[in-house]
């Protein structure tokens, strides 16, 4: 019997685990005429458009949150848009960004694009607009 | 009559078997005497005297049929104390609060050793079940000194139900049962002393549906269940008393996020299904051993070790588990005796302990981590003449936390980074108690504590599940150090008792969640931050004894805590005032009790930044016990309703109150415990 409770015990303390590092959710640009989907440079004044595609990776670990934050000459990242995500966004979410590229030539701006599951696992994509 | 004799028979055959089991490898011929009695190892304090010659605070609970009967847990049963209240998060997960402190403030003792059951965040339960429990000692106010950091707001020390006295068998299997959540709690327990050995095995399993508030709405995936086995084993020889315990728990509790109606599979009203929604499973695994060796006349020691695994893992509405931490610890406590003189007792205490902090799941908040920590105290008691006692004492320890590479926590590219953290501390205590009079005692005492960050505070980098609040920690985060003044004064008479204990504590270094104008992603961003603190209160009892059947016990209790820039600190307790009425009728061998209790509340505007405030309700319990002693077994009968006119009321620290969910509604719980 004391060897029973031994062996319990230590199969008890010292069984290991495999560490699980989830699924990411997934995140794409969309791709075709009109958006934008790798970096690019463009024209001062420029109306451009990125499409994003996400989608949950496991059946219940929807889609929590979308955000969009860009950096402006590689300065502080800042949140310029965020939709919290419920019904059929937590299993698909599209959604298509437009904006004006500045005025000032040589300006860059780094747009990252962050979904965000309910177990709170992050994919991201980064996407560059320089001005000529 | 005759289903009873069958009962007796099965509890006796099922006894039977559990002794052939154990009394095999526990059998030894040298005898020393049948009729020794062994004596239980835990204490919380510096000795094994009654409470009432020590200055500090403390307080004996007897875990009794007529104060357990509708008790979930250790937590909901303490919450019933004056001074002591529970931060709930569901009926299920819930963790005690001392004099407005909680969580890593407050020590829990489980078989003489700290009970680590990763309390770092508000909704990780204590999860400590009734059964099988005897006492549970508590300390309100700071006892660093002998137990190292977290003894910062009291110490709950738990202590098992005793050995068999004699070498008879001794059985007791009881059930308990809830009308509002269709709960069951069951137990089963057997032991007896033999050959100066002794042993004690107990099984319990508890099960409870979703509650209904005072509306009578069911409170979608408030329920839980857990399961104990525990083994002791414990034997004396000229001058050593042994205690040694194996357990082993699985707690699961549904967990109720803010997003929970769009999430949470609506199943049969009664279902206990925890495989789905999302949930919270604790398994605890420990082999502890107490021992108490006198060394000679004047020399005791005693020295208490053991390892300890807890598992947590969550499933926060994925539909799998996402969290899993494993924390294993290894630890003792050694305590030296010494009677120096018959006026001087020096006492000597050790502790040390290592754990090791590693994550299993696809979600981390805090890093793998290897804490260790050491503690060093001397204790002098002096007894001046028989009714004063005075206590002085000194203690340093340190603790040293050593975090490990951990992805999507401290990876290079995140703001928190990997860190080897040393923190030394210091701990002193005076204190004394007199007796100007037989009937009157006066106890006062000043101490300090210390808690040294925990994981969570120094370097946790993620999302808060169900709040979905980005939280991130301060490596540099100081010791908080507490300097507490706790004073009693207590008149005992024949026919009344008054006692009222005020205690101010100054906090160095309060640490405490702040939110931001940052986000993360979108995520509000809280950052843990420290201030000084000030908290002040006091708790009274006057009990008046009408006759050797009626008694009247009222309770007050009433605290404030502020920062020094005037915040509140967040869960305070608003203040509570309870009254009891007793009955006891000992006609015969047949003792009756009926209580008939009550409690106000009041609303609690006193809030910290983005908490609530809540309003006051008035709440009604009643019981009544009854004892049948059957030939050479007991029978024990207790039933009683809580929240008897059934208030729909939402209590200040029930994390559940933001969302708009009640309390439970009425409860009536009929136990049975049946004693051979």
């Amino acid at each position: 019997m004391k060897y029973f409770f031994i062996l319990l015990l230590t199969t008890a303390f010292l069984s290991s685990c495999e560490t699980d590092e989830g699924k990411l959710p997934e995140i794409e640009f969309e791709t075709g005429n009109g958006y934008v989907s790798t970096d690019t440079t463009l024209l001062p004044n420029t109306s451009f458009s990125i499409g994003i595609h996400a989608s949950k990776t496991e059946s219940k670990d929807v889609l929590k949150k979308f955000n969009i934050s860009r950096s402006i000459q590689q300065g502080p990242l800042e949140s310029i848009y965020s939709q919290n995500l419920s019904g059929s966004d937590g299993d698909h979410f599209h959604y298509v960004y437009t904006a004006t590229t500045s005025g000032t030539s040589g300006q860059s701006t780094v747009y990252t694009f962050t979904i965000t599951n309910r177990d709170g696992l992050i994919n991201q994509l980064n996407l560059k607009i320089l001005v000529q | 009559m005759k289903s009873s004799h069958m009962l007796r028979k099965l509890l006796l055959l099922v006894s039977s078997v559990i002794t052939l089991i154990f009394e095999t490898s526990a059998q030894n011929p040298s005898v020393d005497s049948l009729h020794s009695i062994l004596e239980e190892m835990t204490v919380t304090g510096y000795r094994l005297e009654p409470g009432t010659m020590t200055s500090y605070n403390i307080e004996q609970l007897p875990i009794k049929i007529q104060n357990t009967t509708g008790r979930r847990d250790i937590t909901d049963f303490l919450s019933s104390v004056p001074g002591i209240s529970q931060l709930s998060t569901g009926a299920g997960i819930s963790k005690p609060v001392i004099r407005g402190l909680y969580g890593n403030r407050i020590l829990v003792l489980l078989n003489g050793l700290r009970f680590d059951n990763q309390q770092w965040q508000d909704e990780h339960s204590l999860g400590l079940s009734l059964n099988g429990i005897g006492d549970i000692e508590i300390i309100r106010g700071p006892f660093s000194i002998l137990y190292g950091t977290e003894a910062i707001g009291g110490v709950i020390n738990v202590i098992d139900s005793e050995f068999p006295q004699d070498s008879f068998l001794h059985s007791e299997a009881g059930l308990q049962i809830h009308s509002n959540t269709l709960g069951v709690s069951s137990f089963y327990s057997t032991g007896r002393f033999r050959y100066n050995r002794q042993w004690k095995f107990l099984a319990s399993a508890e099960n409870y549906a979703d509650y209904s508030d005072g509306r009578h709405n069911r409170v979608i995936n408030s329920r839980a269940d857990a399961y104990q086995l525990r083994w002791r084993y414990g034997f004396r020889k000229k001058t050593w008393t042994s205690t040694n315990n194996l357990q082993s728990s699985f707690n699961r509790a549904g967990f109720i996020l803010n997003d929970l109606d769009s999430i949470v599979v609506r199943d049969q009203r009664w279902s206990r299904n925890l495989g789905v929604n999302p949930a919270h499973y604790v398994l605890i695994n420990s082999a502890t051993s107490q021992n108490s060796i006198q060394l000679n006349r004047n020399t005791l020691l005693q020295l208490n070790t053991g390892l300890q695994s807890n598992n947590r893992l969550e499933n926060e509405g994925s539909g799998a588990i996402s969290l899993n931490m494993h924390l294993l610890t290894w630890q003792y406590i050694a305590r030296l005796e010494l009677n120096l003189n018959p006026t001087n007792k020096l006492i000597i205490s050790n502790l040390f302990l290592v754990s090791n902090n590693k994550n299993y799941g696809a979600r981390k908040i805090i890093p793998d981590a290897l804490n260790q920590e050491a503690n060093l105290s001397g204790y002098l008691e002096t007894s001046i003449h028989p009714h004063l006692v005075i206590e002085n004492g000194i203690g340093i320890g340190e603790k040293l936390i050593h975090t490990f590479r951990t992805p999507g926590v401290n990876t290079p590219e995140r703001e928190i980074h990997v860190f080897r953290k040393f923190s030394p501390y210091y701990n002193a205590y005076t204190g004394f108690t007199y007796f100007p009079q037989s009937r009157f005692q006066v106890k006062g005492n000043l101490a300090t504590g210390v808690r040294i960050a925990n994981l969570a505070e120094l370097s946790s980098n993620g999302l808060h599940e169900g709040v979905f609040t980005f939280e991130i920690g301060d490596p540099d985060l100081k010791n908080e150090q507490v300097f507490s003044v706790n004073c009693s004064a207590i008149f005992k008479s024949r026919h009344l008792k008054f006692s009222l204990s005020p205690f101010y504590n100054y906090f160095s270094g309060f640490i405490y969640l702040s939110p931001t104008s940052a986000d993360w992603f979108g995520f509000p961003v809280f950052r843990y931050k420290q201030k000084d603190a000030r908290q002040y209160g006091l708790e009274s009892l006057l009990s008046i004894i009408l006759n050797r059947k009626i008694n009247l016990d009222l309770a007050y209790a009433n605290m404030i805590s502020r920062t020094l820039d005037g915040q509140y600190t967040p869960f305070l307790p608003p203040q509570k005032m309870s009254t009891t009425l007793n009955f006891h009728c000992d006609n015969l061998k047949r003792p009756l009790n009926f209580f008939v209790g009550s409690q106000i509340v009041s609303a609690q505007n006193k809030i910290a930044e983005n908490e609530l405030s809540s309003k006051g309700y008035f709440l009604l319990d009643s019981g009544i016990m009854y004892s049948l002693p059957y030939q050479k077994s007991l029978v024990q009968i207790s039933l009683t309703a809580r929240n008897l006119l059934n208030k729909a009321y939402a209590d200040h620290l029930s994390r559940l109150a933001a969302l708009g969910i009640y309390n439970m509604g009425r409860n009536i719980s009929l136990q049975v415990i049946y004693k051979i």
